[in-house]
C-alpha cells in the first residue's frame, strides 16, 4: 500500500493541481492566481502522499524517493502548465480554435487577423498587464528582471541543445 | 541457443528481490540524463528534418538499447510494478517537459523576442515603431499556415483553409481545456 502510493504520488499531486486550478480559475477568473494554487495544492498532495510512502524507508532510499517523487510532479506540472499556456499564447491553436469555430478562413482573413500588428499590440498588452514591461512617454521599458533571466536561460539552453547552424532565431506559434 | 530464450532465462534468473528505492531512482534519472546527452551529441552528428518527432523517438529508443544491452550481459533487475510506475511516472512526465522546452528553443517566441529587444536598449526604452519592425522579422503568417498545412493540421483549397481531421481533434482538445481550465477570458483579453 504505501509503495504503491509512493509511486503515484506525483499522478495524485497533478491531479490535485488541476482540481486547484479549475476551481480557481472558475471562481476568480484569474488564470495565473489559479496556477500558482493549483501548482501549490499538487506540491502539497505530493509531500503529503511522499511523506507518507516513504516512511520506514532509511535514509538514502528516503532521499531519492522524495528526489523523483517532487521531480516527477514538477515535471508533470510543467506539462500542465504548458498546456494551459499554450492555449493562450499560441497562435497555431488559435488558428485551430477559430477554425473550428468558423469552419472556413480565407488566408486574406487569417492575415488580417493576425497581422504584425495585432501579434504586438497582443503581446505588449500580456507583458504590460503582468507587469512585465512598462510604458512611459510612448516608450517600452523592461520591468521585470525576472523575465530577462528567464530569457537568458532560455537562450542558454538553446545554445546547449542545438547546434549553431540550426537555431533559426525565428519564432514560433 | 535463441536469443529469445537467453532473455527469458535471464530476467528469470535474476533475484525476485524488491530493489533498493536509492537504486531505482537513480537508475531512472540517470537513463534520463544519458537520453539528454545522446540528443546534444545526435544533434551535433545529424540534424533531424523534423526535431520533435525525433526527440520522442530518440527518448524512446535510449531506453530500449539500455534495457537490451542489460539482458545480453544477464544484468537485467526484475523490478517490483510499484517500482516500474515510479520509474515510468518520472521517466515520460521529463521527456515531455524536456520535449514542451525544446520547443522553445527550436525558434523563438516573438515575446521574448520583445523582451530581449527591450533588455537590449539598456534603460533607454523602445518606441512602438522600433518593436513593429524587430517584431516583422517574424516567420510571415502564411509561411505558419503552410507549415500547418504540411504537416497535416490543416487543408487548403482554393485559398480556403479547413481543418484536417487530425487538426480537428487537436482544435476540439484545447476547446475543451480552454473551457474546462477557465482560460476563455484570458484569451479574449489576449492572456
Amino acid at each position: 500500500m504505501a509503495a504503491w502510493i509512493l509511486a503515484l504520488a506525483p499522478l495524485f499531486g497533478v491531479l490535485a493541481d488541476a482540481l486547484g486550478q479549475v476551481v480557481v480559475s472558475h471562481a476568480t477568473a484569474r488564470i495565473g492566481v489559479s496556477i500558482m494554487v493549483g501548482f501549490t495544492l499538487g506540491l502539497l498532495a505530493t509531500i503529503a502522499c511522499t511523506g507518507f510512502g516513504s516512511a520506514g524507508l532509511q535514509l538514502p532510499d528516503a532521499i531519492a524517493a522524495w528526489v523523483i517523487s517532487i521531480g516527477a510532479f514538477v515535471a508533470l506540472a510543467v506539462c500542465f502548465w504548458a498546456f494551459i499556456n499554450l492555449n493562450i499564447t499560441s497562435l497555431r491553436i488559435r488558428v485551430l480554435r477559430e477554425l473550428l469555430q468558423d469552419g472556413t478562413i480565407s488566408f486574406g482573413a487569417m492575415s488580417e487577423r493576425y497581422s504584425t500588428d495585432e501579434m504586438l499590440s497582443r503581446r505588449l498588452e500580456r507583458l504590460l498587464n503582468g507587469k512585465q514591461v512598462r510604458c512611459q512617454a510612448d516608450r517600452y521599458y523592461l520591468k521585470s528582471p525576472a523575465i530577462l533571466i528567464l530569457v537568458c536561460l532560455v537562450d542558454a539552453a538553446r545554445a546547449v541543445a542545438i547546434p549553431a547552424r540550426a537555431r533559426t532565431g525565428m519564432p514560433r506559434s | 541457443m535463441h536469443p529469445v530464450y537467453d532473455l527469458v532465462t535471464t530476467v528469470n534468473r535474476v533475484s525476485e528481490a524488491p530493489k533498493d528505492h536509492m537504486v531505482v531512482s537513480l537508475s531512472t534519472l540517470g537513463l534520463f540524463v544519458l537520453a539528454l546527452v545522446a540528443q546534444v551529441l545526435v544533434w551535433r552528428i545529424w540534424l533531424p528534418p523534423r526535431q520533435t518527432p525525433a526527440l520522442l523517438v530518440l527518448f524512446l529508443v535510449v531506453p530500449i538499447v539500455v534495457f537490451v544491452t542489460m539482458a545480453s550481459l544477464g544484468r537485467l533487475p526484475v523490478l517490483a510494478p510499484a517500482d516500474v510506475v515510479r520509474a515510468l511516472l518520472f521517466y515520460v512526465p521529463c521527456v515531455l517537459a524536456y520535449t514542451i522546452l525544446y520547443s522553445s528553443f527550436e525558434m523563438q517566441s516573438p515575446t521574448l523576442m520583445i523582451v530581449s529587444y527591450l533588455a537590449s536598449a539598456r534603460g533607454v526604452g523602445r518606441t512602438e515603431p522600433e518593436l513593429r519592425a524587430h517584431i516583422g522579422q517574424v516567420t510571415p503568417l502564411e509561411q505558419r499556415l503552410r507549415i500547418m498545412i504540411a504537416g497535416g493540421l490543416l487543408t487548403e483549397d482554393g485559398g480556403v483553409l479547413s481543418l484536417s481531421g487530425q487538426g480537428r481533434f487537436f482544435a476540439n482538445l484545447f476547446e475543451i481545456g480552454a473551457r474546462v481550465f477557465g482560460v476563455a477570458q484570458a484569451i479574449k483579453r489576449g492572456g
